[in-house]
């Protein structure tokens, strides 16, 4: 393409002898260039450098966040059931009226099997509640959520102690929180791993007289 | 981009471009290597390679010399660190060193128009895009770099010399 620009007379020999001149050689590193071409090339094709370049990170950046969130989660669900469990209004105020109570649940649960024998063929008895937990819920000391599950004698002490402190019903809400029945003398005993004992009065207990069958438990007994 | 079109590349225009790159920096093989694997890196490559390269380089020496400091003094640290732009032939009629200190010496507007339309073969519209000139300012740059690089170098005007003896 010619150019309509002409360059004054006076100045054609100066760009003459200017144009003479050759720029000095060139100090380029030829194969370190080629080197860093090829490099280049590589990672076009490899698609790195673009948008592709951001896909791992962001995903990696993504599945971090995600896994302190879940941590979080864990840390502060973990904190909120202890404080669940040691509220004050189920503290020392009410120890006295929750041990009575569990007294009277355990008084009537133990009369319940033999009160109606038509009503116990009917709604047959539910299982242990050891038998339908996991063993990983055993194998962690599931004993506070499943309070009846603990066979030791450790697990006995901190199941009463946790009746005398919170009575009862905290056990009965997290026990059976799907709304099943509560448990049973007879579950409470086979999931402590003893043998239930057979309750057999020796007098028939007088009607509306709620401490009949206390006598025939073995001391101790009542308290769970 | 194929290896034998940058092989081509930097035969025909590398020695050019770092003397484009020598009026900014004392590294032009640097910015050389720099834009030559920047144009690698493109996944379109540009319409005019040349004309690009130029811009590309252009703008990593200048950049280079803000980072070093060295824009204030500019002329003076060129003329002081580099020896000779041109090689020596012995066929021309200029003294390459001469031609070297008295382009240091003008106007760097006029003297990056020169290189690249004298050494670096690029036209004024090709010139105007990469400094981001017109095309006629381009042309009217490269008169008037001429005109002060023929003062520099002491050669008489051939109208001045003739309107004497006229």
């Amino acid at each position: 393409m010619s150019e309509p620009y002409e360059i004054p007379g006076q100045l054609n020999e100066l760009e003459r002898q200017l144009a003479a001149l050759s720029p000095r050689a060139s100090r380029l590193n030829r194969d370190q260039l080629m080197y860093l071409a090829g490099r280049a090339a590589a990672e076009n094709d490899l698609g790195t450098g673009g948008v592709a370049a951001w896909v791992w990170p962001s995903a990696t950046g993504v599945m971090t966040a995600v896994s302190v969130l879940l941590a979080m989660m864990l840390v502060l669900g973990n904190r909120s059931g202890v404080a669940m469990r040691d509220m004050p209004e189920r503290g020392a105020q009410t120890v006295r009226d929750s041990s009575a109570a569990s007294q009277d649940n355990a008084i009537a649960k133990v009369n319940s099997p033999r009160q109606s024998p038509i009503e116990s063929t009917a709604e047959p008895p539910a299982p242990p509640v050891a038998d339908d937990l996991p063993d990983s819920t055993l194998a962690r000391g599931g004993y506070l959520a499943f309070p009846s599950v603990r066979a030791s004698e450790a697990g006995y002490i901190h199941l009463r102690n946790v009746a005398l402190r919170m009575g009862t019903e905290a056990m009965g809400q997290t026990h059976r929180a799907s709304g099943g029945p509560q448990p049973t003398y007879w579950e409470l005993t086979s999931a402590l791993g003893e043998e239930p004992v057979e309750v057999q009065p020796q007098t028939e207990p007088a009607e509306g007289d709620p401490q009949s069958g206390v006598e025939s438990l073995p001391a101790g007994e009542a308290h769970t | 981009m194929h290896p034998n079109e940058l092989r081509e590349l930097v035969d025909r225009h590398a020695a050019a471009l770092e003397l484009y790159a020598a009026q900014w920096t004392s590294a032009p093989e640097d910015c050389v290597q720099d834009a030559l694997v920047q144009l690698i890196r493109q996944r379109h490559q540009p319409d005019d390679c040349v004309a690009w390269l130029y811009r590309v380089v252009r703008n990593r020496a200048i950049s280079l010399a803000r980072a070093n400091q060295r824009r204030r003094n500019r002329e003076a640290t060129v003329a002081r660190e580099t020896s000779c732009w041109f090689e020596a032939s012995p066929g021309a009629r200029l003294d390459a060193k001469e031609v070297t200190a008295a382009l240091s010496k003008i106007d760097g507007r006029y003297r990056e128009v020169i290189v690249a339309r004298l050494w670096g073969g690029l036209t004024y519209e090709q010139i105007g895009r990469v400094v981001k000139i017109s095309t006629a300012s381009a042309y009217r740059r490269y008169v008037e770099g001429l005109a002060e690089l023929r003062d520099q170098m002491g050669i008489p005007c051939p109208n001045h010399t003739k309107s004497p003896a006229n």
